[in-house]
């Protein structure tokens, strides 16, 4: 279920900026003046997708605010081993915030969990804004020999699944003695090439005229990259940012590998130890969960959608 | 949206959690019970056992005296110390003395009392003796008479006989011709038929003895088997012969004597008897054949007398028993006396009682081994005309008394031997001893199945008697017939003497019939009335049982006079402390306890109650201390004397402690405590008793911290380790080692509710 949920969250995520992009693109349209059954129709048909695309919010709200007996006669027959088949209702029929009190006041594990993963997310941030910018911009606008060889492999890298890198990850951490740390999770997420690789593509849409007159007026490679490449890819960089953090809030794997204590854990693990007695209190926390990543995404929202915008009509 | 906004309401939001964190914290604590915990130790269960109890006396005296006595004045109150000899209490004297007064008339009553029943029970001792002395008399005369008359009544027919033959000889020559012979058969005839009714006569006279005699022995069997099975032990009546007690036997003698002292005529009588029956078996003894004794022999006799032997074969006969053959039949009768009546049937003509073995005329009593005209009483062995008594042995004319043997003519008194010795033919004599006797309907039962087992017997026996006389009369009846036709025949004046002669032998015939029948019956009768007179009479043991309330009384008066010579003053018996008194001045005295006294010189002891589990760790030997109220009462190592369970009381047991003689610590009466502690061996795993819990299995379990790994960090929680008691007291348990290791924290004590899992913070 929680794999599910995540699933859906970070396709909530996405489905939402999407929804927002086809609201742009709706307007450009307008201004070109198409015909008006067709768009009827689009609208129709967009409407629906967002419609599905947005159901496991409202179904993860709803149940935030059901009570114990409420869950077991829906879910029962899934988590319970009761007969039949499971069922939902949008709305609570007696609706309460006992799960919700529950998790934030009986529930000083939800804390723990709370607070390492935004830990864990922030380092992360942080490491890959401090290591992955320099990076982006020095395979963007310098020229040096096996340059191409090694985009290539950050490529590779990037493609690479979790799965393939956990042994050798593992390996590594054990001889560096960093197993059952938070660093175990944060490190290899800062050195991710995905961020790298993103704002690379923006770091490269600067133009050259730009940087010429930079030079022309006496700036230096280091005054070039912080006054004018860093300003000019605030786009991309906050993209990745954005797409980093959610994708460390969501990490699951790497925590469940590499620590062994559970007060390290962070809260995408939480969930996993909820059962059917707790499900109202998994729903709430996965509202809670859904908190963070929304208000960064609405802080970010300009820079990612100028950011998409720029990729795609400078390439 | 607004970007100060956006940013407020994430700082809201993070402050939120901030906030919520701390709570959810706090919340959390206070959750958690705060324990005190300890580790498992090596140490020793001390057993510490406090009792209260009491400090009471060794031994209690009772102060009695005799009951119903008026309490003059009493001098001692309860508590108080009195020494030996001290003056307790008084009794009223002129009470005392009136009773001591009718107390020795009551015991002039009693002493008369006594003789009355004494006389009482030698009168009835004296009549019973006299009444077995008649009956024995009265066997003995009548028997004698009988034979008297018997031998009388023959000698009437001899005569009778001879008169008859002299006038026949004389008459022989006139009536040559006729034919004697056939009346001289036709006479035989007719003798042989009454013979024969006379013997059928005393065979069913015998078998009617007989039959009494079994019905006797049967009873009495009855009779001792119950009284064997009820424990008592009588006299045992091992010999069956209903034998006349000694006494009666011993007077008989004196009887037959003075019979015997009227002259020997009387006594040759029998002897003719005798002679005459057995004159055709000469030849036998002569032979000393005589343990061939058949019946033959006996019928003979009829041809003898018939043939007029005188009675000089006497002492032709007589020396038989100085033949060897004599010997023999004494020995012969001797066994016989004991196998019963066995030999009975096969004897002619004598009139005997049990097992004897009479041969011709002899009258004899149980067990007589007769031999020609004897009247024998029990056990006797008579030959030739020998009168005997108890188990006499008489040959030839001897009268014996108990257990003699005469010999040719002599009078045996008891016990004698006056020739050969022969002691062993002496029957024992038997007591009828007062046996319980078995209720009447069993013995009427055992006597009527005895003689129904006899009465195909007696009944063919009457038969015989019937169909003898028959046939006698029908002989009778063709002897006159032939001597009327004969005399018919004659001269008229010769028939008329003749048939006065046989009429004169008929009559004497048939005289001599009814004497031997009403000897036999005499001989029947008044061996029966011996008999009876022999029962003893019913034991009555009245005059014992009045000398016994006559000593119990004496007893009584000694103790009434010796309380008088004291002056009716009760004294201590020993130095002592009063706890009771239980008389009241002027009240009478009861058969109880007067007063309780207190004996000082056997000293004090400690008496406790223990509980079950105080009594499973002290025993028997064990030092205790003992403390009084005050810190000076203290004894220490005293040894425990006793620890019993309390009878009323169900798990309560009693301790008894001796307090030393010596010592003067504690007194009587006071309250004190007795103190003991018990070590137990070294147990490695002792935890506080608080640490043990018990499930709703009744398990014994505690609880270990464990710490382990969650998401708030490490955290302490409860875990449960079974465990087993070895030895526990007030504060401490020895727990059997395996489950639970010194290492681990026991927690015995919390804040609040522990259970298995619980979370949990220990305080220092």
């Amino acid at each position: 279920m929680t794999g599910a949920k995540k699933g859906r969250s970070v396709m909530q995520g996405s489905g939402k900026s999407k929804r927002k992009s086809s609201r742009k693109r709706k307007i450009q349209r307008k201004e070109r003046g198409s015909g008006s059954a067709g768009r009827l129709l689009v609208y129709t048909l967009l409407f629906l997708l967002a419609a599905v695309i947005f159901f496991p919010i409202v179904f993860a709200v709803g149940g935030a605010f059901m009570q114990q007996w409420e869950l077991k006669e829906y879910l029962g027959s899934v988590l319970g081993g009761a007969q039949g088949m499971a069922s939902w209702s949008l709305v609570p029929k007696a609706p309460t915030l006992q799960p919700l009190v529950e998790v934030l006041i009986d529930s000083p594990q939800f804390f723990v969990m709370f607070w390492n993963s935004m830990r864990i997310s922030v380092f992360i941030l942080i490491g890959q804004i401090v290591f992955g910018v320099p990076a982006a911009w020095g395979l963007a606008r310098f020229s040096f020999p096996g340059k191409r060889l090694l985009l290539m492999l950050y490529i590779v890298l990037m493609l690479m699944p979790f799965q393939v890198l956990m042994l050798p990850e593992y390996l590594v951490l054990d001889d560096l003695c960093l197993l059952d740390t938070h660093w175990a999770v944060i490190l290899p997420a800062v050195f991710s090439t995905f961020p790298v690789f993103i704002m690379y593509r923006f770091f490269c849409g600067i133009p050259e005229a730009v940087l010429e007159a930079a030079r022309i007026d006496g700036a230096g490679n280091l005054q070039i990259f912080l006054r004018i490449g860093i300003p000019l890819g605030a786009a991309g960089i906050v993209s990745a940012s954005i797409l980093g953090f959610l994708e460390s809030w969501n990490m699951i794997e790497q925590p469940m590998t590499f620590l062994k204590t559970k007060a390290l854990w962070p809260l995408s693990l939480y969930l996993p130890e909820i059962g059917l007695e707790e499900a109202g209190a998994g729903f709430a926390a996965a509202l809670l969960m859904l908190i963070p990543a929304l208000l960064l995404f609405l802080s970010g929202q300009e820079y990612l959608e100028q950011g998409i915008t720029a990729a795609a009509v400078k390439e | 949206m607004d970007k100060k906004r956006l940013l407020r309401i994430t700082a809201a939001f993070f402050a939120c959690m901030l906030c919520f964190t701390v709570i959810s914290r706090a919340a959390d604590q206070m959750s958690v019970a705060a324990v005190v915990t300890a580790r498992p130790e090596n140490k020793m269960i001390t057993h510490d056992i406090a009792v209260a109890g009491k400090v009471t006396q060794n031994q209690e005296l009772a102060v009695t005296t005799e009951p119903d006595q008026r309490v003059k004045s009493i001098y001692v109150s309860e508590g108080d110390r009195v020494k030996k000899g001290d003056l307790l209490f008084e009794i009223d004297l002129t009470l005392l003395e009136e009773k001591i007064l009718a107390q020795q008339q009551e015991m002039e009553k009693q002493q008369l009392t006594v003789g009355d029943a004494k006389s009482q029970k030698e009168v009835s001792a004296q009549q019973k003796a006299s009444q077995q002395a008649q009956a024995a008399e009265q066997y003995a005369l009548s028997t004698h008479s009988a034979g008297v008359q018997l031998s009388r009544a023959r000698e009437a027919l001899d005569e009778a006989k001879k008169e008859l033959k002299r006038f026949r000889k004389k008459h022989q020559n006139e009536s040559a011709g006729q034919d004697s012979s056939v009346e001289a058969s036709l006479e035989q005839a007719c003798e042989e038929k009454a013979q024969a009714y006379i013997q059928a006569q005393q065979e069913l006279a015998q078998v009617q003895w007989k039959i009494e005699n079994a019905v006797h022995t049967a009873l009495q069997q009855a009779v001792n088997n119950a009284s064997r099975m009820g424990g008592y032990a009588p006299p045992a009546l091992e010999d069956t012969d209903p034998v006349p007690d000694a006494p009666v036997l011993l007077e008989e003698p004196d009887e037959v004597r003075t019979g015997s002292s009227d002259g020997a005529g009387e006594l040759d009588a029998p002897e003719e008897l005798l002679i005459e029956d057995f004159a055709g078996d000469r030849e036998l003894s002569e032979n000393g054949a005589w343990d061939d004794v058949q019946a033959p022999v006996g019928h003979s006799g009829t041809e003898s007398y018939t043939q007029e032997e005188g009675p000089g074969a006497a002492p032709d006969w007589a020396p038989a028993e100085n033949e060897p053959g004599a010997g023999d039949i004494t020995i012969e009768g001797a066994e016989i006396v004991g196998g019963g009546e066995a030999t009975d049937a096969e004897t002619d003509g004598s009139v005997g009682g049990n097992g004897s073995t009479g041969i011709g005329g002899n009258i004899g009593g149980n067990g007589s081994t007769g031999t020609g005209g004897s009247i024998g009483g029990n056990g006797s062995t008579g030959t030739g005309g020998s009168i005997g008594g108890n188990g006499s042995t008489g040959t030839g004319g001897s009268i014996g008394g108990n257990g003699s043997t005469g010999t040719d003519g002599s009078i045996g008194e008891n016990g004698d031997t006056d020739a050969d010795g022969a002691d062993d033919i002496i029957i024992e004599g038997m007591d009828g001893g007062g046996a319980d006797a078995p209720s009447q309907e069993e013995l009427d039962r055992i006597e009527q199945s005895v003689r129904d087992s006899y009465a195909s017997e007696l009944l063919a026996a009457q038969q015989k008697v019937e169909t003898a006389l028959a046939q006698k009369q029908e002989a009778e009846k063709a002897l006159a017939q032939y001597q009327q036709e004969r005399l018919e025949a004659g001269n008229a004046q010769n028939a008329q003497s003749e048939k006065q002669l046989i009429a004169n032998v008929k009559a004497a015939q048939q005289a001599y019939e009814d004497a031997a029948i009403a000897a036999n019956e005499a001989a029947v009768t008044s061996g029966r009335a011996v008999q009876q007179a022999g029962i003893p009479d019913a034991s009555n043991s009245s005059d014992r049982m009045n000398e016994i309330t006559y000593e119990q009384m004496e007893l009584q008066l000694s103790k009434l006079e010796k309380l008088k010579q004291e002056e009716g003053r009760i004294t201590a018996p020993c130095d002592g402390l009063i706890t009771k008194i239980q008389v009241i001045t002027g009240e009478k005295t009861t058969d109880t306890t007067a007063m309780l006294l207190t004996d000082l010189s056997k000293g004090y002891r400690f008496k406790g109650e223990l509980t079950k589990e105080q009594e499973e760790y002290i025993a028997v030997g064990d030092s205790v201390t003992l403390r009084g109220s005050s810190k000076k009462q203290v004894l220490e190592e005293l040894p425990v004397e006793s620890v019993t369970e309390d009878e009323s009381q169900e798990d309560i047991y009693q301790i008894t402690v001796q307090i030393p003689m010596e010592s003067d610590v504690f007194e009587l009466g006071a309250g004190a405590t007795l103190e003991f502690s018990k070590k137990s061996e070294a147990y490695p795993v002792c935890v506080p008793l608080s640490a043990l819990r018990l499930d709703e299995k009744n398990q014994t379990y505690v609880l270990v911290t464990e710490q382990y790994d969650s998401v708030l960090g490490t955290e302490i929680r409860a875990r449960r380790v079974d465990v087993t008691v070895l030895e526990k007291n007030e504060s401490y348990a020895a727990l059997a080692q395996g489950g639970l290791t010194s290492q681990q924290e026991v927690i015995i004590s919390s804040n609040k509710a522990v259970d298995e899992g619980s979370r949990v913070r220990v305080q220092e």
